[in-house]
């Protein structure tokens, strides 16, 4: 128990929460964002100008980071499971990059090998 | 004990006593941290892997799929012809709110509110199901449609990805209804809190990876995709990897 004792400060304790009026804030938040993904997915000038894409980036890249922030506690947690969660979300990236990067260069037409049973 | 308790209430106040409790079952680690919810953020930082694999399989196979489409070839209906955008958007809501269920749940059992632990609970897994029930109508029309899992690389790596999240969100489910039952049979204390945030930790991962899939599965267009893939061999060139 003295060991306990001593190593307390350092132990994971859960993370301070937040009211249940501020989470559900924070989910209205959330389905404003997607409602206005949707929306801007019908509006013409979106896909015309280009900025659809940045713009369905920007939007989903807050509503991910405000449910690992608050919903997952990232925010208040210890730091190193935010370490861990990033490391995780790096390498996806990467891996993301590689595959694509690996079906383009080589050029294997992987559409015509599907279709044609080779 | 009572040293320990003094020296816990110096360290964190005395409002997050009733977590210490918690090592009467789980002794403290070496990290200071609690075992099973490191496991469970490695568990989901490897699953993030996962998922990016099979999210980037099906953004190169849709954009063949769309080629073969324009050029006159392959069978079966693509991307654009097929996926509903209105439908699956209450798709997304409903997972948004059982993440706030979720949360929700979590703070009840924090408070030793064992009824609104089941309540929240309970809700969540019925939105789970809601969602899972909203997959399998989707999966069954575009069946009906002559989408099957091997009519093209697009039906192909949708079904793979889509599929595999409806089976964390089905694992899922039976998590929550087991807390559901667990509860009811007086299992859960308060200061057993962990329980219900590791589940709460794999619930909340399952609604991010429905996110990042909505948007990059239905929203961004054919074109778009083909631009994202190609930004990704540039930037994989830019820094000597491609």
């Amino acid at each position: 128990m003295t060991d306990h004792a001593m190593h307390a400060p350092a132990e994971d304790h859960g993370q301070e929460h937040l009211s249940d009026a501020t989470y559900i804030k924070i989910a209205l938040l959330l389905v404003v964002i997607t409602a206005v993904e949707v929306a801007i997915y019908y509006v013409d000038w979106f896909h015309t100008s280009g900025t659809l894409v940045p713009a369905l980036a920007v939007l989903s890249l807050v509503k991910f980071i405000t449910v690992i922030s608050y919903y997952m506690h990232l925010k208040v947690d210890d730091p190193r499971y935010r370490y861990i969660f990033v490391c995780g979300l790096i390498l996806a990236g990467l891996i993301v990059a590689a595959l694509a990067a690996l079906m383009r260069t080589h050029k294997i037409d992987y559409a015509l090998r599907f279709i044609t049973g080779a | 004990m009572a040293q320990a308790v003094a020296t816990l209430e110096h360290a964190h106040g005395a409002g997050d006593i009733p977590h210490a409790a918690d090592h009467a079952d789980h002794p403290p680690s070496s990290t200071g941290l609690d075992s099973r919810k490191l496991l469970m953020w490695l568990f989901l930082a490897s699953d993030c892997m996962f998922f990016g694999s099979l999210i980037a399989m099906y953004m190169i196979y849709r954009g063949d799929a769309e080629r073969m489409f324009l050029a006159g070839q392959g069978a079966g209906p693509v991307p654009h012809e097929i996926l509903d955008i209105p439908y699956t958007s209450i798709s997304a809501f409903v997972l948004l709110m059982s993440s706030l269920t979720m949360v929700l749940a979590l703070a009840s059992i924090q408070r030793g509110n064992h009824r609104g632990l089941r309540i929240w609970l309970g809700a969540t897994a019925a939105l789970g199901l809601v969602f899972m029930g909203g997959q399998f109508y989707e999966f069954t029309a575009f069946y009906h449609e002559g989408l099957g899992l091997t009519t093209n690389i697009f039906s192909n790596s949708f079904f793979v990805l889509t599929g595999f999240h409806g089976a964390h969100v089905t694992i899922g489910i039976i998590w929550l209804i087991s807390l559901v039952i667990v509860s009811l049979r007086g299992g859960l204390r308060q200061d057993q809190a962990m329980n219900v945030e590791i589940a709460g930790l794999y619930w909340h991962f399952v609604d991010i990876v429905w996110i990042v899939i909505f948007t990059l599965v239905y929203l961004i267009p054919y074109d778009d995709v083909t631009t994202i893939t190609e930004g990704a061999e540039h930037a994989l060139r830019f820094i000597g990897l491609g």
